[in-house]
């Protein structure tokens, strides 16, 4: 039941403000690419592009990657998933929270660590090269496996923490109706335990699909540009001539469609409300197996856990090698890499400008939307609701595309685009969506009559909401703000479309130094933005599992 | 103090109607209940008089002002929330400070306002704890302590006694009562505990779908129901449909399924639906057939239940069955199923209904 309205006040006001956020970094940036296809001749030419052997080629690689990318991360991420909620598992806290991490660093960071791990003069090459067991190096990354690879290692968490977080939500006695009625193991897995879980699994293939289908930056570092979204991404920026620029845009529709299709035909499964606020699970009953199962179960977990995490644990490698060439290992360890980070700052200022910014606009913007949409009703509310949802599913290739073209032109006189302040903007709105929902969230576990005790006391709702609502939210809504300052800190696929010499952050820099070769820098900048996206997170976990214990 | 006035009171939610114009008035100082099964809307009317709702259709008096369209902050009122609402950031003092800090009461006079309300609850000392360190009675009285500190003209109480245990409950709305008429304040509360509204109220108005069926003293209510749904709702009864009826020696004679009754007269409202109602306690049973009398069935006992204070017998009379409750249950020793017995019950005890 929703409250009566009561008069114009301040939610109707703060409902016009979001609304006009929503209207202009939202709906109209988007709207503005979808335009750029729809003029007959424009619509021609998007047609045409679809029937070329560049495109075919492309989008049959995408699709190669995309779907073998998904079988292993369903295959490695289920059981994973499976096994943690379901046995005693040394240190299962720990397991949990590392599992995150690879979620938080874009994949093109796995890519480059990989290079020094599987390259053609990497770690595994040489050793083998030593050994005398082969004797030319092994192409083990550069092309499509290796983009595979680079984004199972990155992706498969996504499956592992959507299933587990709904097995959590699993009610056991199901699973114990199956078992008194004489369902073994394996077939109380498939008929009782498997169809329950749905809902994550869905939601875990939604997303892996849409990252897979949209990374254009792990082809790129290792020297795949025959997929749709390396094209894409080329065509663009390269900006040869403005037709490639158009294919370039068509491209990302597509790509855009192709998501927004995938989301339609899973939506049924999938809640945008509840899958952007994914928290750290905490363990629940576990069974204790016998011995040896419980050494393979171990075994299993920890060698996926190490994959996952070996292309970070080789980043630091990197970071901190003075010099690494043509040797298995590094020869000298040494500072001088973040050392050179830190003379040339403008990268890491600016990260922590525009993440400062960001982090405001998403306090501020998302804490009130979400506000609005628990506790009014208004047709408006829709929107809002919808409009800051949809960021989560819209591609980083896609936001950055659009606001390339959408604010290059002056809109009210002023051309957002060519002010840096548009960067965090971009980062604000695109990572939003996890301070809205949490902040959804905690508003929902506020019950109404806490205001409406201060209403009938004599307190009006703008008061209220600052006395009594914030108070009790704040935990709520910093920890949901927290969790977009990491994902904006490592946010590169968008930028990378919008940036203006000067305006790097850290992962646009990231990027550029791998494009020239630099890897090492690269990892000195992976390395620092780890730290700090740990550190963040220390402060977050926290704050997301804290219960109502008042 | 207020009295209250709701005039033709409509409300739905979505094509849901809630309340189906609701006429209703309270006096000066009055302790009104608004008594019915859950979803008969009483809640929604306590929320429509403190203006967290507002009406689809008619008016809201206080006294001769209208505060239909009046917001909550205006109205001057205490609610005490069926789960409390104490705000968990704040101590029990912050809590029951919060109203007069509003009104902009001087400092040291909210100090003594607020002690003084803590102390009328009984929770002087407990004024730096914080809710989450309070039992649950204890948190029952903060919220009642932080709605009458204002001085409301009207105090409103919605079901605020049902998450506390049997015994606690007993206590603290004796407490309530006393507290309502020291302070004299007109007061309108919620329940659907029948037990509650007889105890605690001046008059009670019965809900049911949306509409009041009856207003009444809690006695006038329980001996003299003016529906079928009043009398079952207020005690517990037995209640026959009358298949004809007919008048001779002063009183009506009524054909039902466990036989012929002489009943005492009563003007109907109508002669559709008519029925017969009277209480279980109300009923006199023997085991031997009585020498005179009206009103003497023959029966076989059904079901027993001891229930301590007293023994409660099913009695199949001919196509029908009544209950009977005796208290002192020693007088009559312990009846058996398929026992013989006889009843008698007055007709000045049975009430006719029809409309």
């Amino acid at each position: 039941m929703k409250a009566v309205r009561l008069g114009v006040g301040f939610i109707d006001v703060a409902r016009v403000l979001i609304l006009a956020y929503v209207l202009v970094f939202i709906v109209y940036p988007i709207s503005y690419l979808l335009y750029m296809i729809v003029t007959p001749e424009s619509f021609g030419e998007f047609l045409a592009l679809l029937g070329r052997d560049i495109f075919q080629t492309a989008l049959w690689n995408t699709i190669y990657v995309t779907v073998w990318t998904l079988v292993f991360a369903l295959a490695i991420g289920v059981p994973f998933a499976y096994l943690l909620y379901r046995y005693k598992i040394p240190l299962k806290s720990a397991v949990l929270s590392a599992v995150f991490m690879p979620t938080m660093v874009p994949p093109f960071v796995g890519a480059l660590a990989l290079i020094y791990l599987f390259g053609r003069f990497g770690t595994i090459n040489l050793l083998l090269l030593d050994a005398g067991l082969i004797e030319r190096p092994i192409n083990f990354i550069y092309g499509l496996h290796g983009v595979i690879l680079v984004q199972v290692l990155s992706f498969f968490p996504w499956i592992a923490i959507n299933v587990y977080n709904n097995l959590l939500k699993l009610d056991r006695s199901l699973e114990e109706a199956a078992e008194t009625l004489g369902a073994r193991p394996l077939r109380r897995f498939l008929t009782v335990t498997l169809p329950s879980l749905t809902p994550g699994l869905v939601t875990g293939v939604f997303l892996v699909t849409s990252f897979s289908l949209t990374d254009y930056a792990t082809p790129i570092v290792l020297g795949r540009y025959d997929l749709l979204a390396p094209q894409a991404f080329i065509n663009i920026l390269q900006a040869i001539d403005e037709s490639r620029v158009r294919m370039g845009t068509y491209i990302v529709v597509f790509l855009l469609a192709a998501v927004i299709g995938l989301f339609f035909a899973t939506k049924r499964y999938i809640s945008l409300k509840e899958y952007a606020s994914l928290r750290l699970p905490t363990p629940l009953e576990e069974i204790s197996p016998p011995p040896a199962k419980k050494a393979l179960l171990t075994l299993f977990i920890y060698s996926m856990l190490a994959l996952a995490l070996l292309p970070h644990i080789y980043i630091f490698l990197i970071a901190f090698s003075k010099t690494w060439s043509f040797t298995p290992f590094p020869t000298e360890l040494a500072l001088d890499n973040m050392v050179k980070i830190f003379s040339t700052p403008t990268p890491i200022i600016n990260t922590f400008l525009y993440g400062a910014i960001a982090v405001a606009i998403c306090f501020l913007v998302g804490s009130t939307a979400a506000y609005i949409i628990s506790r009014s009703s208004h047709p408006l509310n829709e929107v809002i609701d919808s409009g800051l949802s949809i960021m989560f599913v819209v591609p980083g290739i896609v936001v950055g595309t659009s606001y390339l073209f959408a604010f290059s032109r002056p809109l009210l006189g002023v051309a957002l685009g060519s002010l840096w302040l548009i960067m965090p903007i971009m980062l604000a709105t695109r990572r939003i969506t996890y301070t809205v929902r949490y902040s959804y969230a905690t508003f929902l576990s506020i019950r109404r009559n806490m205001e409406e005790a201060a209403y009938v006391l004599g307190e009006k709702p703008l008061k209220t909401f600052v006395k009594i609502v914030m108070p009790n939210a704040l935990h709520g809504i910093v920890a949901g703000t927290l969790f977009s300052l990491i994902m904006v800190f490592n946010e590169l696929t968008a930028s990378l479309f919008i940036y203006k010499p000067g305006w790097e952050t850290m992962t646009i820099q990231m990027f550029t130094e791998i494009t020239m070769g630099r890897l090492n820098l690269a990892a000195a900048y992976a390395v620092f933005l780890f730290i700090v996206s740990f550190a963040v997170s220390l402060v977050l976990f926290p704050l997301s599992t804290r219960r109502e214990n008042r | 103090m207020v009295r209250v006035r709701l005039e033709d009171i409509w409300m739905s939610f979505g094509d849901q109607e809630v309340l189906r114009g609701i006429d209703l008035e309270s006096g000066d100082g009055e302790f009104l209940t608004l008594l019915g099964p859950s979803g008969c809307g009483k809640t929604t009317l306590l929320r429509i008089i403190a203006g967290l709702y507002r009406p689809v259709r008619g008016r809201v008096f206080f006294d001769d002002e209208d505060v239909t369209h009046a917001p909550p902050w205006e109205r001057n009122i205490g609610f005490v929330f069926q789960d409390y609402a104490l705000w968990p950031h704040m101590k029990v003092f912050d809590n029951v400070a919060y109203g007069l800090r509003i009104r902009g009461v001087p400092r040291e006079e909210i100090r003594r306002r607020v002690l003084e309300a803590l102390e009328l609850v009984g929770l002087k000392g407990l004024e730096d704890r914080y809710p989450h360190q309070l039992s649950g009675g204890q948190q029952q009285r903060v919220a009642l302590a932080r709605a009458i500190v204002i001085n409301p003209s009207l105090l409103l109480l919605d079901e605020p006694l049902s998450n506390l245990d049997a015994k606690i409950r007993v206590n603290v709305r004796t407490e309530i009562r006393r507290l309502q008429k020291r302070l004299g304040i007109t007061t309108i509360y919620v329940t659907h505990d029948q037990e509650e509204a007889l105890v605690i109220s001046d008059r009670i108005a019965v809900l049911n779908r949306g509409v009041v069926e009856q207003v009444d003293t809690p006695w006038r209510l329980y001996y003299e129901p003016r529906t079928a749904f009043v009398a079952d709702f207020v005690g517990q009864v037995n209640m026959y449909r009358v298949e004809s009826m007919s008048e001779e020696d002063g009183y009506m004679y009524v054909e039902t399924e466990i036989g012929r009754l002489a009943v005492k007269p009563r003007a109907l409202e109508g002669t559709e639906n008519v029925h017969i109602v009277f209480r279980p306690e109300m009923v006199e049973i023997g085991r031997g057939r009585p020498a005179r009398g009206v009103n003497v069935l023959e029966g076989v006992v059904d079901t027993v239940q001891f229930l301590g204070n007293l023994q409660r017998i099913d009695v199949a009379v001919g196509g029908g069955r009544v209950r009977v409750e005796t208290h002192n249950p020693l007088r009559h020793g312990v009846f058996e199923a398929g026992e013989r017995v006889y009843l008698s019950i007055d007709p000045e005890l049975i009430v006719i209904l029809g409309r």
